[in-house]
């Protein structure tokens, strides 16, 4: 479905001058360095980086709307910027910090007319308008201009218009932005059950880790516009969650460092928290020296978040 | 009053820092004003005469660069800029402050005004002096009683563009409103044409309304049409005018706020 | 693709009728703004029996054809001033993801209420002209509904080429380079004779707001002849194409650059 091959970004900055003083800069910026990808159907694919780390350029590059410097792009087996009707036709893509609504007009009047631009039959059209009217509860904002919705309203009406007329692909830059709990779950089950039964492909940029645990299987990771992991979401937990976590609420009666020495003991009033390599020592040893060393309210073992694993990926680098 | 002079240096600086726009925001007042004075200068040359309905050449230019100065001041961004603010919702920052809404709207516009009023003045002047004897050039008092007519007519400006802005608390579009005051402005203060040119019906009309002190009134005086008496008489009705709109100012925001309606989402 | 548009146009109608007062106040000022601007000659008239050779009803003639124009495209097109805020905001993106001409879309977007002030003003006065100034047969009223078109796809050009020219320069969201051009056409109201041949030249060629109003009231006034009717269909076609060439150079530009 989407093929990107060795894609190469640069931007030249402008000189940039205010009235009051005069900084000449004339740099080029490598916003993408590099970059592989072959999403097929029904993949769900997360890109994962941190701020500024080219996510948003490589979802523009793979749209055909910003051309690269320098490798290739294959859209449906076209280069999106040559064939930009048949490519634009299959494709969704929900911005989330722009509107895909217009935004004076009621909701619904986007929907039409967004059938009459991506000609979507009637038949197609009423099968999509009822799944998205019901499975993202539209029903109360569907008449109301885009511009009286609130965030988390406008984002499911968004979403809602992107699936009218069936893509094959979806790319979602950032959705769910700035989004309450309730409905980001609502677009989760969404967007999962989007991938899973209409084998809709998904390529997914989010900041909210959740976001991609839930709906993402595969994985890459960019950062500073290098490409730097590619493949299935759990093996990157697995390479970088290589830490057990326990959490302690209870009193200490003797200090656990004494039998497992260099494990992290983070202490906070009644609480304590203790991560420890895997390879230094095994989940039921240090807790049976957990129940000797406090007196245990409650014990939970946990596998680090994926927030965790990507932190850390951020400051130590790769090494796959 | 400190408060105001920290308004008004934020205000000065966000115009000031986008250079490229900034000038060209400036040029473009400029260039209507070279074709006014083509106009002009065509309609003298065609009809071959040295004066125009009792206005002498030298004097009809004259008035068309100070009256220049005069209508640019404030230009389009900065007088709706407040219009814009009500239509966002982003006024709600301003009535929270504790400063005078009124005081923050005048400093915001007086920012566009020091900068823009102060780059024309110098442009004019640097004509004047170029094309003096072409020129209607005012002596030393007319001069002096000119300035104070022009900035209280200045004052005057600012709080009518405040009236018309706040009226964009009642009603859903800024754009209707902003070009209702363009238009009635330009045309009662004596922008686009001298009110001293207007039939008699016309000219008893714009006697009535606030609008002739700001462009006609004070070109008046730099044109030696009144003298220090006339000033005295004038002076008291523009200060007049200056406290009914500030009057009427307190009267419609204290409407407003009990009936604040903002934008939602 | 036109069913498109006009579905999208006819909604954002809607959406500012629902706005009564809003909706009649900018009717209003339409109508106040080109009323006031026909003063000006008004007064100009009652000193002097006429300006080059052109009496008052004529240089109305000439400002009513470009009301006329200007009144049909802010009714129709004034989508096109959300140009530079689109490139600015990134909003263009959206438009270059659908399967649809971004000109078009951004065209389709935007209703300018004004515009039907001014064409409630400007449609009377152009009959009341024709009739004053004796123009009552067939081809007269044929040939004014010619030049409004010819006007009106003008004057569209004019406003896509200067709201096109932010895809060249950036300057941080604030610019009025498209009301500076649009402010020029003002002093094409004017016979061009007035004007020093330098400024002729640029109001024919250049900004060709002459070809607007002045020309077509020129052949309309037997000032020159009807064959100068085939250079304005010339000079409006050139620079409709030349609007829609540029656009689609600056959203190529827009795509290499990213903003």
């Amino acid at each position: 479905m989407l093929k990107i091959d060795e894609l190469e970004k640069c931007y030249r900055n402008k000189e940039k001058r205010s009235i009051f003083h005069t900084t000449k800069s004339k740099e080029e910026k490598k916003a993408l360095d590099g970059i592989n990808i072959d999403l097929k159907e029904g993949q769900a694919l997360a890109c994962i980086g941190e701020n500024g780390a080219g996510k948003s350029t490589l979802i523009k590059c793979a749209l055909g709307i910003l051309s690269p410097t320098s490798g290739s792009v294959r859209l449906f087996g076209e280069d999106p910027r040559r064939n930009k009707k048949y490519c634009m036709q299959k494709v969704g893509v929900v911005f989330g910090q722009k509107t895909n609504l217009w935004i004076d007009i009621p909701v619904i009047e986007s929907y039409k007319a967004v059938k009459q631009i991506y000609k979507v039959d009637n038949d197609t059209f009423k099968r999509n308008y009822e799944m998205v009217m019901e499975l993202l509860e539209l029903k109360d904002i569907i008449d109301v201009p885009a511009r009286r919705l609130s965030l988390g309203q406008r984002m499911r009406a968004d979403i809602g218009l992107v699936l009218l007329h069936g893509p094959e692909l979806l790319f979602m830059d950032e959705p769910t932005l700035g989004l309450d709990i309730n409905v980001k779950y609502t677009i989760r089950k969404f967007l999962r059950q989007l991938n899973q039964q209409e084998k809709t492909s998904i390529f997914l940029t989010s900041h909210d880790l959740d976001d991609i645990d839930e709906i993402c299987d595969d994985a890459i990771v960019i950062s500073k516009g290098k490409q730097i992991y590619s493949g299935k979401l759990d093996e990157l937990k697995n390479v970088y969650a290589d830490k057990h976590i326990i959490k302690i609420s209870g009193m200490k009666t003797g200090n656990i460092l004494s039998l497992f020495p260099g494990v992290e003991l983070t202490e906070k009033e009644n609480q304590s928290i203790i991560s420890w390599d895997k390879s230094c020592y095994s989940v039921q040893d240090v807790i049976s020296g957990v129940f000797r060393m406090y007196a245990v309210d409650d014990i939970e073992v946990r596998e680090p978040d994926i927030d965790e694993v990507v932190s850390r990926i951020f400051t130590e680098g790769v090494s796959i | 009053m400190k408060n105001f002079w920290t308004y008004l240096k934020i205000s000065i600086k966000s115009k000031l820092y986008y250079r490229t726009s900034f000038i060209l925001n400036m040029i473009s007042p400029i260039i209507v004003l070279c074709g006014q004075v083509l106009l002009w200068k065509g309609i003298f040359k065609l009809n071959n005469a040295s004066d125009f309905a009792d206005m002498s050449r030298n004097a009809m230019f004259s008035y068309i660069l100070i009256a220049f100065v005069l209508n640019n001041s404030l230009n389009w961004s900065t007088e709706n800029s407040l219009s814009k603010d009500i239509r966002n919702g982003t006024v709600v920052s301003k009535m929270i402050r504790p400063t005078t809404f009124l005081s923050q709207n005048i400093a915001d516009m007086f920012g566009g005004v020091l900068i823009q009023g102060l780059f024309y003045t110098l442009l004019v002047i640097v004509i004047f002096f170029i094309a003096a004897k072409d020129l209607f050039v005012p002596s030393f008092s007319n001069l002096l009683l000119f300035v104070l007519s022009a900035i209280l007519g200045m004052i005057l400006r600012l709080m009518i563009n405040d009236f018309f802005s706040l009226l964009c608390f009642f009603v859903t579009g800024y754009l209707g409103i902003a070009w209702l005051k363009n238009a009635i402005t330009n045309f009662f203060s004596g922008a686009m044409i001298p009110i001293t040119l207007f039939p008699v019906t016309l000219k008893s009309i714009a006697g009535y309304l606030p609008f002739k002190y700001m462009i006609q009134v004070p070109i008046s005086f730099f044109l030696g049409e009144y003298t220090f008496a006339d000033g005295i008489k004038t002076y008291t009705v523009q200060i007049l005018w200056i406290l009914f709109f500030i009057i009427l100012h307190c009267l419609i925001y204290r409407k407003i706020r009990i009936n604040l309606v903002i934008a939602g989402g | 693709m036109i069913r498109a548009f006009l579905s999208i146009k006819n909604q954002c109608i809607k959406s500012e009728m629902a706005y009564k007062a809003n909706f009649y106040l900018l009717v209003f000022a339409g109508i106040v703004t080109k009323f006031v601007g026909l003063g000006v000659p008004f007064i100009l008239f009652e000193k002097t029996k006429d300006i080059a050779g052109w009496g008052r009803n004529e240089i109305y003639l000439v400002m009513v054809y470009i009301i006329i124009a200007e009144g049909v495209n802010s009714l129709f097109f004034e989508g096109v001033w959300n140009i530079p805020e689109m490139v600015f905001s990134g909003k263009l993106d959206v438009l270059l993801i659908r399967p649809m001409n971004p000109l078009l879309q951004v065209l389709s977007y935007g209703v300018g209420i004004h515009g039907l002030g001014d064409l409630l003003f400007g449609i009377p006065t152009l009959i009341y002209l024709h009739i004053n100034l004796g123009l009552v047969n067939a081809k007269a009223i044929m040939l004014s509904f010619i030049y409004i078109v010819t006007g009106t796809v003008l004057c569209l050009a004019v406003y896509i080429i200067s709201n096109s020219i932010v895809f060249w320069f950036d300057s941080g969201g604030k610019t009025s380079i498209p009301y500076m051009i649009a402010n020029v056409g003002q002093y094409a109201k004017y016979p061009l004779r007035i004007y020093p041949v330098v400024i002729q030249v640029l109001l024919c060629f250049v900004i060709p707001y002459a070809f607007m109003g002045i020309v077509p009231a020129m052949i309309m006034t037997n000032r020159i002849s009807d064959l100068y009717f085939i250079v304005v269909l010339g000079v409006v076609g050139l620079f409709f194409l030349m609007a829609i060439y540029i656009f689609n150079k600056g959203i190529t530009k827009y795509e290499s650059a990213g903003m």
